[in-house]
């Protein structure tokens, strides 16, 4: 390494030794795809783009030029209008999407987002399946919904959806947000508040977010408050990728509260399970939990 | 790989796959160094070496290195702005058993929070070359290359990172 100014005291240039030193360990964590995977892909893009620029030489091509030209017009539209894009976050995974307008989205794992292609068009209209959280950038009106019609309405905010199964929750990180299901509607949220509906009952609460201005799972840890130990174990399942079977007690009819991490399944089973006297038992591919009272 | 109609020949797909081996985790790095995020550097380098593909009648062997940095830079500019960049990174080899690894994670999370503060001081321009002279072991010279700038620009740059470092460790203990 080249000089770096000898000349600043030897207390310093430790620390800052030790920092470097450390660092030369790390590297950029890997792609969610392998190399061979990103080249046939790229690949797959290389055809798409060259079947797009097959010549035509003769003179019906200007026939063809104008027919084209109104076929485009309206095909254009309507696929501006209906075409789709479509992002999933598979089990163990979450995804980031951003938008050509700068919104960001992270999607929790197994959930699904779709939204129009040409959303500048069309409106920024998202369906989600499953969690996300959204970090809206100004603009035009914002929409989430979900496959029961229950819908959240934004303009430039930051909060988190979660529709997943009969749950419906809504937390609010920024500015504000309008929440509407079947059962009720117009229900507004400020900073700190979140709306909940579980099985068709819904209410509205202040949630910590103490200096944290993001949902927790975003970094890897889920917090639950008085919640149904089946929907803990239905976040491990999605969490990790694996089949938790449960023996001798209901889930239902448990209630947890505490936290675990998606870094570790035996930590987070263990975190799960032994506050609540419950004994547990990991096959040896990790692939299946077994939960016994 | 059966290649279906179209103007090319097999010898350019080729010279592509060769760029794409060589350069593929380069520039993967880079773009991960500029957003701190895998699925945006993902998608950049398919980008990158898309263009590249459509510029290849016109492309100089000596300039293709700083021309695929140029384009990644470039398309970062138009697409990624306002990106809050959070780092992530990972120790090599990290496939120690788990009492062993459950150990490092807690020194890799503490060793992550303290570069993700330390680099968010770093000025961009400075922070990327950082980064590629630290974590991908490039040279001052492969950098100046690369990035298209002199090597005393690298230079600068470096002890520009460095200087907002010590300066940062001065305040610590």
């Amino acid at each position: 390494m080249t000089s770096d100014n000898q000349n600043s005291d030897d207390l310093n240039n430790k620390e800052l030794e030790q920092f470097l030193s450390e660092m030369k360990g790390v590297k950029v964590p890997p792609s969610s795809r392998s190399k061979e995977d990103a080249w046939r892909l790229l690949m797959q893009s290389v055809v798409e783009e060259e079947s797009k620029v097959v010549s035509m030489s003769n003179s019906r091509v200007w026939y063809a030029i104008a027919a084209s030209v109104v076929i485009f017009i309206v095909a254009g539209w309507s696929y501006a209008w209906l075409s789709t894009t479509e992002k999933y976050a598979p089990k163990g995974y979450v995804s980031d999407v951003v938008l050509p307008d700068g919104t960001q989205i992270k999607l929790n794992a197994d959930s699904k987002i779709s939204y129009p292609k040409f959303f500048n068009l069309v409106g920024r209209k998202f369906t989600l399946d499953g969690e996300a959280f959204f970090r809206v950038m100004p603009g035009e009106k914002f929409t989430v919904k979900d496959s029961q019609n229950r819908t959240v309405e934004v303009l430039g905010t930051e909060f988190n959806v979660n529709t997943r199964g009969s749950v419906f929750k809504v937390a609010c990180y920024q500015g504000s947000v309008k929440v509407h299901t079947p059962e009720t509607d117009n229900v507004k949220l400020t900073p700190g508040l979140k709306f909940e509906s579980i099985d068709g009952v819904s209410s509205v609460n202040s949630f910590q977010s103490d200096s944290i201005n993001f949902p927790s799972w975003i970094n890897g840890e889920f917090y639950f408050e008085g919640a149904k130990l089946s929907e803990v174990i239905a976040e491990l399942e999605i969490q990790f990728n694996v089949t938790i079977v449960v023996e001798g007690f209901n889930p239902e009819e448990r209630i947890y509260s505490g936290f675990f991490r998606n870094n570790n399944l035996k930590n987070a089973i263990e975190l799960v399970t032994l506050p609540m006297g419950l004994n547990y038992e990991i096959t040896p591919d990790s692939s299946k939990v077994i939960i016994s009272k | 790989m059966t290649l279906p109609p179209g103007k090319y020949t097999p010898e350019e797909v080729a010279w592509f796959r060769h760029i794409f081996d060589t350069y593929y985790e380069n520039i993967r790095s880079y773009a991960y160094f500029k957003t701190g995020n895998v699925d945006f550097a993902d998608d950049i380098v398919q980008e990158t070496f898309l263009k590249i593909w459509s510029m290849r009648g016109s492309i100089r062997e000596e300039t293709v290195k700083a021309l695929l940095y140029t384009i990644a830079g470039n398309i970062i500019k138009n697409h990624y702005k306002h990106l809050k960049v959070e780092y992530s990174f990972q120790k090599e080899n990290s496939m120690e058993s788990p009492s062993e690894s459950a150990d490092a994670e807690v020194r890799m999370s503490e060793l992550n929070s303290q570069l993700q503060q330390a680099l968010a001081e770093i000025p961009q321009g400075s922070r990327e070359v950082f980064l590629m002279n630290r974590i991908e072991g490039l040279s001052y010279t492969e950098i100046a290359e690369r990035l298209n700038l002199s090597v005393k620009a690298i230079e600068k740059r470096m002890s520009e990172a460095l200087r907002v470092l010590r300066e940062r460790f001065k305040y610590k203990i």
